[in-house]
C-alpha cells in the first residue's frame, strides 16, 4: 500500500473544474482518483462530464478482458462488493485472495495506454440495487448476494475495502436509504423516472444519523489515500440533513493536514437522483429542453416541492456522481445541465441487451432530412430491414465492430441468439457513448453546450420503442429484479418443436 | 481401382504429406484450401451459426485457428439462402478470411432425431422459425452449401446413432452412397468448394468396407468417417469398436486424401485417431463444456463450478499459453480458477474466457502432435500425454486406447517401445 504524501507536497484536490458554461450548471472538469499520485505523470485523470460503466460480478457485461483492453475504452467502471461476498464476507474467496479487486477481476489497462489504470468506483451495493427484505442497521448494510439477503457488518465492509482497493480506486461510501420496495416511502430504483418523495419524521432523522456515521468513518478510513464519495441524501431537504453535511465538512479539518494546508476529506457527492439542490431557484430549463418530457417535468417540480435549499458552498467544487438510471442520452444531457460530472452507464448495457445499436451523435448536423425526429439507434432485431445490410452499425463509426462487421451479421447473430451479438453491440455502444461524452465536453469548453443540447433534443426521439421482440440474453445477475425473477421463469422460448406433435 | 466418376476428380485443395510416423499411421500434412493452408492434424472448432460461441472472429484467429465449422442446417434457417446469396456467402457474413467447413445437416438427424423423419427424398423437419414442415434433400443441402461458399462442403448423409444395429444401418449406408451421387451432381462450384464423402455403416466392418470402396470410387477431394459420434456421451464399451472402425477405414481409404473423423473431439480420442491416420476433427465439446464451467487441461477436465476452486488462485492451467492463463505480466489476462468459479454459469464473459482456453487447448494439442510426428517422436508423445492425463498411473489408462494403439505398434503400457 502506498504511503501518505510527503508533508512538503500540497495534496491536490481530486476534482478540478476547468470551465463552466454560463447558462446551465454544466461544467468541464478533471478527476484524479489517487490521492497519492495525483498531479504526477503516472496518475489517472478522467475528463468530465463522463460515464461510469457498472460491472456485473466484476466483468463488463458481454466483454472478456482481452476485448475490453483492445476494443472498449471505458472511462471508469463501477464494482459492487455484494457481487463478491457470500455468507461470511471476510471468508469469501475475494477476501482470501490477497489481491486487489483490480487484480482479481483482471481489469487490464488499455492496450493503447498500458500505464493507465482504469479507475474503479467501489461500492457496497449495485448501482441499481435490488430492494432488500430487511432494513439496514447502524452496524450492518443489508445486501443481496448470490446466496440471498445478507447483513454485511460495516466493520467487515471497511476491512474488505482496505484490502481490495488500490490507488486508482474511488471509494463510494455506503448509503442508508429507506426500503426500496415500492410503494413504500421511497423510490423504486428500478423505475428510474419516478422522483423521490419527501422522506419525513423518524426515517429522515435515522437516515441523517446513520449516513453521518457511515460517511464520516469512510472518510476517516480512506480519504488520505483515495478519493471518497459520500451520498447527498435524497428526499430530505438541506436543512434537515444539515447535521450530516456539517459532519462531512468537519472531517475535512481532521484529515490531510500537511504544511498547514488543510484539505477536505470529501472528494465527491453521490447524488441519488436526477433532480438536485444544485439547481438554483432561478433555473429555467433551456429552450426545447426537458419541458417536452413530462417525466422530467415532474421531477423538476418535485425538486422544488421538496425545497432542498442551498448546499453549503464547500460542496460546490466536489465531483458529483449520479448513479441514478439514465434512460438514454437525453437524460445524460439533462444530468450534465444540472451539474453532474459522472453519470451511470447502466443504460448502455440495457440498450445492448435490447439489440439496439446507437446511431446518435451530438454536435453534428442538427437537422434531419425531412425535419422529423429520428431514433437514437437502430433495433437490429428488425431482421427484415438489416438481414443483408452490409453497412456499419453507425455510419463512419470507428469501433471494432463497425470496422470489422456489419448490420447483417449482428442482426443474424441476434436472430440466432448467439452471444456474440451482444458482445459486438456492447463494444459499439460503449464507443458511441464515449464519442458522445467527448463531444459534450468539447462543447462545454467552447461554450456551445446549450446549443448542441437544444439541437440534440430537436433531432432525436428520447426513447426507443418496442425492444427485444425475440428475447434477450439469458437473464443474469445484473438484470435480476428479485420480485420479477420469481415469476419470470425464462426470458426466451425454445425454438424447436417435436415433429410428431404436429398433424 | 479405376474411377468410374471422372467428373468429380476436380478438387479445390492440395494435400501434401509432410511427415509420416515411422511406427504408427500418424501423419503430418498440409492441406491447402481456397482460404489458405491448414496444417494437419487439425481440430476444427464449431461455429454452428456463424459464430464461435461468444468469441469474435478476431479472437478465434488470434488462437491460430485456420478452419472452423458452420452448420448448413442452421445457416439455412437463419439467415437463409437468399440472404447468404445477397451477402455473398458465410465468409462475408462473419468477416472470416480463413477456411470454413460446412456440415451438411445430416448430423442433426441424430441430435434432433425426435424432431425429424428421414425418407429417400431427404429429411423432413419442422422449421424452428415458424413451425412449418420443411424438407432437406441432398440437392438442397449442396445448394445451401454453395450459397454459404464454404471451402469444404459435406455430403448429406443418412446418420444413425452409433449404437444402432440391424437393417437400418445398412439402409443408411446405401442411402448415404446414393445421396453422395446426388450431392456430387448438385455441386455447382467443384473448382472452389471441396465436397467430402462421408463413410457410414455403423459398427459393421462389412458395411464400412462396402461404403469405403464405393465412396473412394467417387474420388472426392477428401473423405470423412461418420456415424461415430451421436453426441458426446459415448458408451465406454463401444469405443474399442469405434477405433477398429476408424483404423479399418483409414486402411481402405486412399492415402493421398485428407481423412476427417466427424464429431470426435475428446483429447484422448483425437490422439488415438491421429495414430490411426486421421487428419481432421471437429466437436462442439470444448466450447459447450466451457459454458458448463469445465476447463480442459492436460491433467484432465476441471469443473470450475466446484466449490473447491472458489479459493484457488492459480491459473486455469499452469504454464498454459492461452490468452486467459498467460499472466498479466506476459501480456495475458491472468485469469484465476477462482474468478472463473465466480463467473461460471452466471456471467457469459466467464464462459467466453473458458471457451478461449478450451479451444486453445484443442488447437495446441494438435499442433504439438504435428510437431511430434515431424520429429518422428509421436509414440513417446502420445505415451507422455496419457501418463500426464492419468498422473502416471498406467492402471488408469483406458483399455480401448491401449488396444487401439497396439494395432499401430504403440504399446502405452510399455515404456521401452
Amino acid at each position: 500500500m502506498a504511503s501518505a504524501p510527503p508533508s512538503s507536497v500540497v495534496p491536490l484536490p481530486a476534482f478540478r473544474i476547468l470551465h463552466s458554461q454560463g447558462h446551465t450548471l454544466a461544467r468541464l472538469g478533471s478527476f484524479s482518483p489517487s490521492a497519492v499520485s495525483r498531479g504526477k505523470s503516472n496518475a489517472s485523470v478522467i475528463p468530465t462530464p463522463n460515464f461510469i460503466l457498472p460491472t456485473s460480478r466484476g466483468t463488463i457485461p458481454h466483454i472478456t478482458p482481452d476485448n475490453a483492453r483492445k476494443h472498449v475504452a471505458v472511462p471508469a467502471v463501477f464494482v459492487c462488493l455484494e457481487d463478491f461476498v457470500d455468507r461470511n464476507a471476510l471468508k469469501s474467496p475475494i477476501a482470501q485472495s490477497n489481491r486487489t479487486i483490480r487484480d482479481y477481476i483482471s481489469l487490464l489497462p488499455p492496450l493503447s495506454n498500458p500505464a493507465h489504470q482504469i479507475p474503479i468506483f467501489l461500492s457496497s451495493r449495485r448501482s441499481c440495487p435490488v430492494p432488500t427484505s430487511q432494513p439496514n442497521s447502524d452496524n450492518t448494510i443489508s445486501i443481496v448476494t448470490n446466496d440471498g439477503f445478507r447483513q454485511l457488518p460495516i466493520s467487515d465492509y471497511f476491512t474488505l475495502v482496505s484490502q481490495l482497493k488500490d490507488e486508482e480506486t474511488v471509494i463510494v461510501a455506503p448509503v442508508d436509504l429507506p426500503l426500496l420496495i415500492p410503494p413504500s416511502n421511497g423510490r423504486d430504483m428500478t423505475s428510474p423516472s419516478k422522483p423521490w418523495k419527501h422522506i419525513g419524521g423518524n426515517r429522515a432523522r435515522k437516515m441523517v444519523t446513520r449516513n453521518e456515521l457511515w460517511s464520516v468513518s469512510t472518510l476517516k478510513n480512506f480519504a488520505t489515500q483515495n478519493a471518497v464519495i459520500v451520498p447527498l441524501l435524497p428526499g430530505i431537504s438541506v436543512a434537515e440533513q444539515g447535521p450530516y453535511l456539517d459532519s462531512i465538512l468537519n472531517v475535512k479539518e481532521s484529515t490531510r493536514v500537511s504544511d498547514g494546508h488543510i484539505r477536505r476529506g470529501i472528494d465527491g457527492l453521490n447524488v441519488l437522483e436526477l433532480t438536485s439542490p444544485f439547481i438554483p431557484e432561478s433555473y429555467e430549463p433551456v429552450e426545447n429542453g426537458p419541458a417536452s418530457d413530462p417525466a422530467r417535468d415532474v421531477s423538476l417540480t418535485s425538486a422544488r416541492t421538496v425545497d432542498f435549499g442551498k448546499l453549503p458552498s464547500g460542496f460546490n467544487d466536489v465531483v458529483r456522481l449520479n448513479l441514478g438510471y439514465q434512460n438514454g442520452p437525453h437524460d445524460v444531457i439533462a444530468a450534465v445541465e444540472r451539474g453532474h460530472d459522472f453519470v451511470c452507464g447502466d443504460w448502455i448495457t440495457t440498450t445492448t441487451d435490447a439489440g439496439i445499436a446507437f446511431t446518435f451523435e451530438i454536435g453534428g448536423n442538427s437537422m434531419t432530412e425531412n425535419g422529423k425526429k429520428v431514433d437514437i439507434g437502430i433495433s437490429l432485431w428488425e431482421v427484415e430491414l438489416y438481414a443483408a445490410d452490409l453497412s456499419a452499425l453507425s455510419e463512419g463509426c470507428e469501433c471494432y465492430t463497425c470496422k470489422n462487421h456489419h448490420r447483417a451479421y449482428v442482426a443474424h447473430l441476434l436472430a440466432a441468439k448467439e452471444m456474440l451479438s451482444w458482445t459486438l453491440l456492447q463494444i459499439h455502444n460503449i464507443h458511441m457513448v464515449n464519442r458522445f461524452m467527448s463531444a459534450i465536453r468539447d462543447a462545454i469548453k467552447h461554450d456551445k453546450f446549450v446549443e448542441i443540447a437544444a439541437d440534440f433534443r430537436k433531432k432525436y426521439i428520447p426513447q426507443m420503442e418496442g425492444v427485444t421482440p425475440g428475447g434477450g440474453p439469458r437473464v443474469r445477475g445484473y438484470q435480476v429484479k428479485l420480485a420479477g425473477s420469481m415469476t419470470n421463469k425464462k426470458l426466451n422460448e425454445s425454438p424447436f418443436q417435436n415433429f410428431s406433435n404436429v398433424d | 481401382m479405376q474411377s468410374v466418376f471422372p467428373q468429380v476428380t476436380k478438387s479445390a485443395l492440395t494435400y501434401e504429406v509432410i511427415a509420416q510416423c515411422s511406427t504408427s499411421k500418424a501423419r503430418a500434412s498440409t492441406m491447402t484450401l481456397p482460404h489458405g493452408p491448414v496444417e494437419t492434424p487439425m481440430f476444427m472448432p464449431v461455429a454452428t451459426q456463424a459464430s464461435l460461441k461468444g468469441l469474435t472472429p478476431e479472437q478465434l484467429e488470434d488462437l491460430g485457428c485456420k478452419i472452423c465449422l458452420n452448420n448448413t442446417y442452421h445457416l439455412g434457417l437463419k439467415p437463409g439462402k437468399d440472404v447468404l446469396d445477397t451477402i455473398g456467402g458465410a465468409h462475408k457474413l462473419q468477416s472470416w478470411s480463413r477456411n470454413i467447413l460446412t456440415d451438411s445437416g445430416g448430423f442433426q438427424m441424430v441430435s434432433l432425431l425426435k424432431l425429424a423423419t428421414i425418407t429417400e427424398e431427404g429429411v423432413r423437419f419442422l422449421s424452428p422459425h415458424d413451425g412449418t414442415p420443411m424438407l432437406l434433400t441432398p440437392e438442397h443441402s449442396i445448394e445451401l452449401q454453395n450459397s454459404i461458399g464454404s471451402d469444404i462442403i459435406m455430403q448429406l448423409d443418412d446418420v444413425v446413432h452409433t449404437l444402432t444395429t440391424g437393417p437400418r444401418v445398412e439402409e443408411a449406408m446405401h442411402r448415404s452412397i446414393r445421396w453422395l451421387d446426388r450431392c456430387i451432381a448438385a455441386n455447382k462450384n467443384p473448382e472452389r468448394q471441396n465436397l467430402f464423402a462421408i463413410i457410414q455403416g455403423g459398427l459393421d466392418l462389412d458395411l464400412r468396407r462396402t461404403c469405403c470402396i464405393e465412396m473412394a470410387n467417387r474420388n472426392t477431394p477428401g473423405i470423412a468417417i461418420g456415424g461415430l459420434s451421436g453426441g458426446e456421451a459415448k458408451e465406454q464399451f463401444c469405443e474399442v469398436h469405434v477405433f477398429i472402425i476408424v483404423s479399418y477405414c483409414t486402411d481402405l481409404l486412399p492415402r493421398n486424401k485428407p481423412i476427417y473423423v466427424m464429431g470426435v473431439g475428446y483429447a484422448e480420442d483425437m490422439l488415438v485417431s491421429v495414430a490411426l491416420g486421421v487428419d481432421l476433427f471437429d466437436c462442439v465439446y470444448p466450447t459447450r463444456t466451457a459454458r458448463f464451467g469445465n476447463a480442459i487441461t492436460a491433467k484432465g477436465v476441471l469443473n470450475l463450478r466446484n466449490k473447491c476452486f472458489a479459493t484457488d488462485y492459480s491459473p486455469v492451467e499452469e504454464d498454459c499459453t492461452c490468452p486467459i492463463c498467460t499472466p498479466k505480466s506476459n501480456g495475458g489476462m491472468g485469469i484465476t480458477r477462482s474468478l472463473i468459479h465466480h463467473l461460471a454459469a452466471k456471467e457469459t464473459s466467464g464462459a467466453h474466457m473458458l471457451t478461449l482456453h478450451n479451444v486453445h487447448y484443442q488447437l495446441n494439442l494438435m499442433r504439438a502432435a504435428r510437431e511430434a510426428i515431424i520429429r518422428d517422436e509421436f509414440p513417446s508423445f502420445i505415451k507422455n500425454f496419457f501418463a500426464t492425463l492419468h498422473g502416471g498411473n498406467k492402471e488408469k489408462f483406458p483399455q480401448w486406447a491401449v488396444n487401439a494403439l497396439r494395432t499401430v505398434n504403440i504399446d502405452l503400457l510399455d515404456d521401452s517401445r
